[in-house]
């Protein structure tokens, strides 16, 4: 570090870290219940420093606990890979020509599109569309096409982004050169939007891998099961058991096999593990973006 | 109209009409059409007749959403919360987002990127246990460690209402903030160099670039992105409200907001017209609100309008 | 302004059109458009023009033969359920002329997907229902009227169950679903540690009634002998106990209940029922000697999992247990306080019913009629294949095959959550029970003393308003006074005070009309 420290810049590093700390704290606390061992986990509680360290919990999970991880893995992977390139691009071009000041009807089709955030005509409706006119449930686009591929946000977020920072004179210069929309959408909007594509593939990209709505209303059949689904599932079946004991008939015999307070974090951790392996090269690209798009714009 | 008399305008827009035509079929095919279901607000709705069929029922099903305390109460809750949100999450989220672009080494830049986007991550139910390890009565942090370091008696959060809007809060800004200054930081990193080389050149402090150059510059996404919370003022994220309390019934009087309040009355009776009936009012409410905030913004501001 | 927003509302005037074209033609249509996904559904509707096939001497090809679907849930992942269904379509393909596919849905999971499925157009036909209002769901018209088939055949059902069970299952006289064959009573009673029990030397007779005082000086001592652990533990979740003996006749709060098993007729509110107020005050008293769990309003373990940790010493439950119908070493004792009892909803816990939007409505029945009655399916849907999935003990109960464990079995069903399926007495006796487990079983429930007001179940549509308003009430401070964990005196005021304010008495009322209705018709 070449440059001189100013106190200011001591105030930032100190304000950062200290929330980084207050960000990490309770992951690593999830981290470390999932390798703690049941019954110390149950006897003394959440710790940093456990007595007993356990995998069991990865054991039962990666074994099955009943369900394929590493399928729900590769399908996860799948719809989110498709599903962030297919939902970027329609965001853009939708983005874009919003974006132009001179676009006749502009507002009219910016307002079309936030109405979507505050209207929707509820689960029913949704689901009868889907299911009875694409019949899409029990396959894949099940996953991928409901409620994420465009989101009215992401669109909003990207047009303000395109008005506010590419000169409006750029995109004029470049139609008097006698580039049609597409390029000049290619050749000079998209590199300088690299930043918010970045952002916003990495936003769209943790809706899909985060998502379990769609696998819960449209999936039924386990062979299509992302990751999240499997972890859902086994999540909600716990929260059945523990809540709806009043109405349940209950027999002697039954055996339950509850997961437990370690499974359940070790369940968390599984289904975070990839976003935090895949984040940091994510990052290497956002950061590329930046240094393109923000130093030279 | 105008257009009748430039028809080669329409000839040089077209092809910017034509890029928005999947994402207009989309829009008509997940939002639009499923919007038809809004009926069901005022219909009883029945299975076999389907949608169009079943019986119009007026009024009668928003009549619960507006009768006794508890009502009142948890639209109270709701709004206050939402309110509460917004102006403490925008504020920090733009704090985060300008110390950010401070910190010059990009290495420790993208370890603070990675670290406070974590909280993001994390869903919701597991928050809800974080927040139990260390609230929980006898086995917590809080009660375990920290009062006891301080000589105090353990507090029994769960069944204590008088606390849970000052954790509400801090749970939601741990798990946004995050998120929100990312989306400030990549309008930051657009800002033109330039601006803030001719004011270091002109002797501006460094709060005077703040306050004149960032800040304006981030005075359209503010506006749209309240605009866009506004409009959600009377929803509430259902995780935060019913899974982080552990739907403790004593904390009720902190913790219920409409949609909680909802799926408590309706989660046994699957009663379809009450619950579109919630939503509807939820979005008319929004609507209203947020047209109403937009039209001020129009008149002060016509760029920065959403609409 | 004004002509922006004149486009914008034209603008929203021809999407709405176009929406509600589409979508009403969308549900006209559906019958021509089915996908690959409904092949087999319009094979259905060519192969069987609605009739009950009598069986061909030829060979029949299964292929042809219309599916019927049934939903279920599950706790596991069954993978071998395709053979299993494959052993069962043999039988019904002869006997019925139909195919069964069954969905396994997860427990938590189950009710919203069965309610999606049941808005679709045939997308399932048998469905299992747990915990929900028959009358609002047949008013929804969400399920089938099966009054007329029943009455076909009602022999074969009452080999089974009680006519008052089933007639549990009417909505103004009209059946719409079969309870499930399985308990119909349960007792009150206390899970006890076993290790600590022996180890503090006391005999569990689970023959006798126990006090509330000596329940009270066992946990006492318990506490004082392991100062670890906790006395006591909720129910579930942050329910410390659902009910004692007074009835609520069967919606999941209790706004409004009928004391002594609900045989006096009068439906008050539950802030005056005596036996919650005494069991309230005692569990105060408990909770202040540190007997309780103190953190049982925000509970998310279950004492399934407490006990056998050796973390909690008991929890109160309900349950049925008849004497010696485990063989299996559990890690509790049951100790009895209150003897089983059947509630007025004890029949519409859990129960079989048909989508109203099934294509196949009669060859639907025949299968779910075939469920209950035929042994062979029966042990199939529960056990799986003899030899593959398990086997005959020498004792001639069923128990996992060899080399066959219960984690890596592909079909456990029976083993793990029986109670799931439509009869769970016309199957082998699981190798955890005792002997002749269905006739124990069976007497336990005809000598359990019977709710005055069994086979009524309360229908909240009339009085919704309050209703909702009352059941928010109701949690916030039921299950809090009960655990003891909340002053109980102040705390009862302040919750019969809000009931009051939620329109309390407007829901007695209607819930008195409709018992005095009830018990004017019997």
């Amino acid at each position: 570090m070449s440059k001189k420290i100013t106190p200011g810049v001591v105030v930032t590093h100190l304000v950062m870290i200290t929330l980084c700390v207050i960000c990490v704290i309770p992951f690593l606390l999830i981290v470390i219940s999932s390798f703690t061992e049941e019954s110390t986990l149950m006897m003394n509680g959440y710790s940093f420093f456990p007595e007993k360290w356990s995998t069991y919990a990865y054991t039962y999970i990666l074994g099955g606990g009943g369900h394929n991880v590493i399928h729900g893995y590769f399908v996860s992977i799948g719809v989110t890979v498709v599903g962030t390139i297919l939902s970027i691009l329609m965001t853009t071009l939708f983005a874009y020509p919003l974006s132009r000041k001179d676009l006749p009807l502009r507002n009219i089709f910016a307002f079309f599109v936030f109405f979507t955030m505050l209207f929707n005509g509820g689960l029913v409706p949704s689901y009868m569309m889907w299911t009875r006119v694409f019949h899409i449930k029990n396959t894949y686009a099940a996953l991928l096409f409901p409620t994420l591929l465009m989101n009215a946000f992401y669109v909003i977020m990207m047009r303000t982004y395109f008005s506010t920072t590419i000169p409006e004179e750029l995109i004029e210069a470049a139609r008097l050169d006698g580039g049609s929309e597409i390029t000049i959408l290619r050749k000079v909007v998209a590199p300088l939007s690299k930043p918010m594509v970045s952002t916003l593939a990495f936003m769209i990209g943790l809706g899909y891998w985060n998502d379990w709505m769609n696998g819960l209303y449209y999936v039924t059949d386990t062979t299509y099961f992302s990751i999240q689904n499997i972890l859902n599932r086994m999540l909600q079946d716990v929260q059945f058991l523990s809540t709806a004991a009043a109405t349940q008939a209950s027999m002697g015999n039954i055996v339950s096999n509850l997961p437990t307070t370690g499974i359940r974090m070790s369940v968390a951790v599984i289904g975070l593990l990839p976003i935090m392996i895949v984040y940091p090269f994510f990052q290497k690209y956002l950061v590329k973006g930046i240094m393109i798009g923000g130093v030279k714009g | 109209m105008k257009t009748r008399k430039k028809k080669i305008r329409w000839k040089r827009y077209l092809p910017l009409y034509l890029m928005m035509i999947p994402g207009i079929l989309y829009l008509l095919v997940n939002n639009y059409m499923p919007m038809s279901g809004l009926i069901l607000a005022f219909k009883r709705f029945n299975y076999s007749l389907g949608m169009w069929q079943s019986p119009w029922v007026g009024l009668s099903n928003f009549t619960y959403l507006f009768t006794g305390n508890e009502a009142l109460q948890i639209i109270r809750n709701t709004i206050c919360y939402n309110l509460v949100f917004i102006v403490l999450g925008t504020i920090l989220a733009i704090t985060v987002a300008i110390l950010l672009n401070d910190v010059k080494n990009i290495k420790t830049k993208k370890i603070y990127q990675t670290l406070i986007l974590i909280p993001y991550l994390i869903s919701i139910v597991i928050v809800s246990y974080i927040v139990f390890a260390f609230l929980s009565q006898d086995s917590g942090f809080v009660n375990n460690t920290l009062l006891k370091a301080l000589g105090r008696d353990s507090i029994s959060w769960y069944t204590s209402p008088k606390y849970w809007p000052v954790i509400l809060t801090l749970v939601y800004l741990w798990k946004s903030f995050g998120y929100n200054s990312i989306i400030y930081y990549a309008t930051i990193i657009g800002i033109d160099e330039t601006y803030f080389e001719a004011a270091r050149i002109d002797g501006a402090t460094r709060w005077q670039q703040v306050w004149y150059i960032t800040l304006q510059c981030l005075k359209p996404t503010i506006i749209t992105l309240t605009l866009l919370s506004i409009g959600r003022i009377f929803y509430s994220d259902f995780g935060l409200f019913y899974q982080v309390p552990m739907d403790s019934g004593p904390l009720l009087n902190a913790t219920n907001t409409i949609d909680t309040y909802v799926y408590r009355a309706l989660l046994t009776l699957n009663d379809v017209g009450r619950s579109s009936a919630a939503g509807f009012m939820q979005s008319v409410m929004g609507f209203i609100v947020v047209f109403s905030a937009n039209l001020l913004v129009n008149k002060i501001d016509k760029d920065n309008a959403l609409f | 302004m004004k002509l922006r927003m004149k486009k914008v509302i034209a603008l929203l005037g021809a999407m709405t059109l176009t929406a509600s074209l589409l979508l009403s033609g969308c549900g006209g249509s559906d019958n021509g458009t089915a996908g690959n996904a409904e092949n087999t559904d319009s094979a259905a509707n060519n192969g069987s023009d609605g009739q009950v096939k009598e069986a061909d001497d030829n060979t029949v090809n299964m292929d042809d033969l219309p599916v019927i679907k049934m939903a279920t849930m599950t706790g596991a992942n069954y993978d071998d359920t395709d053979a299993v269904e494959a052993e069962i379509n043999k039988i019904l393909a002869e006997k019925v002329g139909a195919v069964l596919d069954i969905t396994w849905s997860g427990m938590g999971t189950y009710k919203q997907q069965v309610n999606l499925m049941l808005t679709g157009d045939g997308e399932v036909d048998i469905v299992m229902l747990s915990g929900v209002p028959l009358a609002t769901y047949a008013g929804n018209g969400m399920l089938l009227d099966l009054t007329d088939y029943y009455d076909q055949d009602p022999d074969s059902f009452l080999e089974w169950l009680d006519v008052s069970y089933i007639d549990s299952c009417r909505v103004n006289g009209r059946l719409y679903a079969i309870p499930e064959v399985i308990n119909f009573s349960n007792e009150i009673l206390v899970h006890a540690n076993k290790a600590m029990m022996d180890d503090m030397g006391i005999e569990a007779d689970d023959s006798k009634i126990w006090t509330m005082d000596e329940i009270h000086d066992l946990v006492k001592q318990a506490v004082d002998t392991y100062p670890d652990i906790y006395g006591v533990v909720p129910q579930s979740g942050s329910q410390f106990l659902a009910q004692i003996n007074y009835d609520n006749l069967g919606d999941t709060s209790f706004v409004g209940v009928i004391e002594d098993h609900g045989t006096t007729g009068k439906v008050i509110s539950v802030t005056e029922c005596e036996e919650y107020i005494e069991f309230s005050r005692t569990m105060r008293k408990w909770y202040q000697e540190g007997l309780i769990m103190q953190d049982c309003m925000s509970n998310t373990e279950a004492w399934s999992s407490m006990i056998p940790a050796g973390k909690a010493f008991c929890a109160f439950d309900a349950g049925a247990y008849p004497d010696n119908a485990s063989t299996e070493d559990t890690t509790y004792y049951n100790l009895t306080i209150h003897p089983n009892w059947s509630a007025a909803n004890c029949a519409v816990r859990l129960d079989y019913g048909i989508a109203a939007n099934s294509k196949n409505p009669d060859l639907a029945f025949a299968v779910l009629k075939e469920l209950y009655t035929n042994t062979d399916i029966c042990n199939l849907l529960a056990y799986g294949i003899e030899g593959t999935h398990y086997q005959i003990t020498d004792e001639g109960k069923a128990a996992p095959a060899e080399g066959i464990t219960l984690e890596n079995s592909g079909y456990s069903c029976g083993f793990i959550n029986v109670w799931v399926l439509p009869n769970t007495l016309n199957i082998h006796t699981s190798y955890t029970s005792a002997d002749g487990f269905a006739d124990l079983l069976r007497s336990y429930d005809a000598n359990a003393i019977k709710s005055g007001a069994l086979g009524c179940v309360f229908d909240s549509t009339n009085v919704t308003n309050e209703y909702t308003a009352c059941v928010n009430v109701f949690e916030k401070y039921y299950y809090a006074i009960m655990s003891g964990s909340m002053d109980t005196e102040s705390t009862l005021e302040t919750f019969k005070a809000e009931l009051k304010a939620a329109g309390e008495d407007v829901v007695i009322a209607e819930k008195q009309t409709q018992l005095d209705a009830f018990l004017a018709d019997k």
